[in-house]
C-alpha cells in the first residue's frame, strides 16, 4: 500500500495543501538524489525544484500503477539526465580547446569545499567517486545504495529488467571499491 | 532440482543482490551459490566488495535542504499554477463543470416553459402596428421618406414611437 496514496489523489484534484505535504515528505530524498547524481552540484536544489514542478504538472496523469516515491524518482532521474546533458554541452562550448581530462579536472575541483566538517567531506568524497561512473551505473548504484530503493523499483524507474539492474549495481560497486577504500 | 555447479560468471550475476538480501534468491539457488563461494576465494572477495561498497554508500550523510527551498518552490508552484492552469484543459474541464451544469439546468427549464414562450410568429411585424420602433422599418404608403427620419429621431431621443403618430406624439 502506497503511504502517499491519499495525498496523491487529493493533489491530483488540485489540492496544493496535499502536494505541499508530499514535497515535505520527499524533498530531502530528491535533493540528495540530485546532489549525488550531479557530483554535489550547487544546482541540486534547482533540480529538485524542477522535479517537483514537473510532478505537480503531471500528477493528473499519474495512474498509481507504481508507488508515488518510485514515480517521483523516475521524474528526478529524467530531470537530472537533462541537466547533465546541458552541463556537458556547456562544457564543450565553454572549454572547446581544453582536453577532456583537463575539463574534468576543472570540474573535479569546482565543488571542493574549504569547510572541513567531516560530514561534508564524507559526502563530497562519495559524490566524487560516484561522478567517475558512467551514468547508467551511477544512477543504478545511487538509487540502490544512497536512496535505498529495492531492485524491483529501480527496474521500474529505469525501465529495464531486474537482471540489468543487478549487473549495473555489481559493476558500479566494483569500480567504486578502490575510490572509496580510503574511507575505511 | 538443478544441481549443476555455478561458474564464476553465473555467481557474479547474482552477487550484488545476494550481498543485499539473502532471501532475494530461492533456496536451491542459494545452496548452489554457497557451494561455489566455499571453494572460490575470488567470488568471496567479490561478495565482500559488494557489501563494503554498499555500506560506505549508505553512510553518505543525508543532504540538508535549505530553509529557502520550500519558499522558492511554493512561489514557483504558484507561478506554474497560474500560467499552466490556463493551458491545462483537464483543470479547465474540472473547473467548468459547475458552469456547464448550470447552463444545462437553464436549457432544461427553458424547454419545459416553451409553451408559454413567444413563438416565431409572435415576433412577426404587423404593418398596421405603429406602436413600436421596429414598425418604423416597414414601408408606408403615405410617406415612405418619413420612416427613416422617424427612426433616426427615435434613436436620438429615445422616443419609442417618434413621428409615428403613436402615443409619443400626444400633446406635441
Amino acid at each position: 500500500m502506497d503511504a502517499d496514496r491519499e495525498l496523491v489523489e487529493r493533489a491530483a484534484r488540485g489540492s496544493r495543501e496535499a502536494f505541499d505535504e508530499l514535497v515535505r515528505r520527499h524533498q530531502s530524498a530528491i535533493v540528495s538524489l540530485a546532489r549525488a547524481l550531479t557530483h554535489g552540484s550547487a544546482d541540486a536544489e534547482d533540480i529538485a525544484q524542477e522535479v517537483f514542478l514537473r510532478a505537480w504538472r503531471s500528477l493528473s496523469g499519474f495512474r498509481g500503477e507504481s508507488a508515488f516515491r518510485t514515480w517521483l524518482h523516475r521524474v528526478a532521474v529524467n530531470v537530472v539526465h537533462s541537466h547533465t546533458g546541458r552541463v556537458s554541452r556547456l562544457r564543450r562550448l565553454l572549454l572547446p580547446q581544453t582536453g577532456t581530462a583537463e575539463a574534468d579536472d576543472l570540474i573535479e575541483r569546482a565543488p571542493a569545499r574549504t569547510d572541513l566538517e567531516a560530514e561534508t567531506m564524507l559526502r563530497d568524497a562519495i559524490d566524487r567517486a560516484l561522478a567517475t561512473l558512467p551514468e547508467e551505473l551511477r544512477v543504478a548504484v545511487t538509487l540502490r545504495d544512497v536512496q535505498g530503493l529495492d531492485y524491483r523499483e529501480i527496474a521500474e524507474i529505469l525501465d529495464v529488467p531486474i537482471g540489468t539492474v543487478e549487473s549495473r549495481i555489481f559493476r558500479g560497486r566494483q569500480r567504486l571499491k578502490p575510490l572509496l577504500e580510503p574511507l575505511r | 532440482m538443478d544441481e549443476t555447479p555455478l561458474s564464476c560468471d553465473d555467481v557474479r550475476r547474482v552477487l550484488a543482490r545476494r550481498s543485499d538480501d539473502e532471501s532475494a534468491l530461492d533456496a536451491a539457488m542459494r545452496a548452489r551459490l554457497d557451494a561455489h563461494l566455499q571453494t572460490c576465494a575470488g567470488c568471496r572477495a567479490e561478495l565482500d566488495t559488494q557489501r563494503d561498497v554498499a555500506a560506505w554508500l549508505r553512510s553518505r550523510p543525508a543532504d540538508r535542504v535549505s530553509q529557502q527551498f520550500a519558499a522558492r518552490l511554493a512561489a514557483a508552484l504558484d507561478d506554474a499554477t497560474g500560467w499552466f492552469g490556463v493551458a491545462d484543459w483537464r483543470a479547465w474541464t474540472l473547473r467548468l463543470t459547475p458552469v456547464a451544469a448550470l447552463l444545462a439546468a437553464f436549457v432544461l427549464l427553458g424547454s419545459s416553459q416553451s409553451e408559454s414562450s413567444p413563438t416565431l410568429d409572435d415576433w412577426t411585424l404587423d404593418a398596421d402596428d405603429t406602436s413600436s420602433t421596429a414598425s418604423l422599418l416597414l414601408p408606408s404608403d403615405d410617406n415612405p421618406d418619413i420612416r427613416l427620419d422617424a427612426l433616426v429621431e427615435a434613436i436620438v431621443t429615445g422616443d419609442d414611437a417618434a413621428g409615428s403618430g403613436g402615443p409619443g406624439d400626444v400633446g406635441k
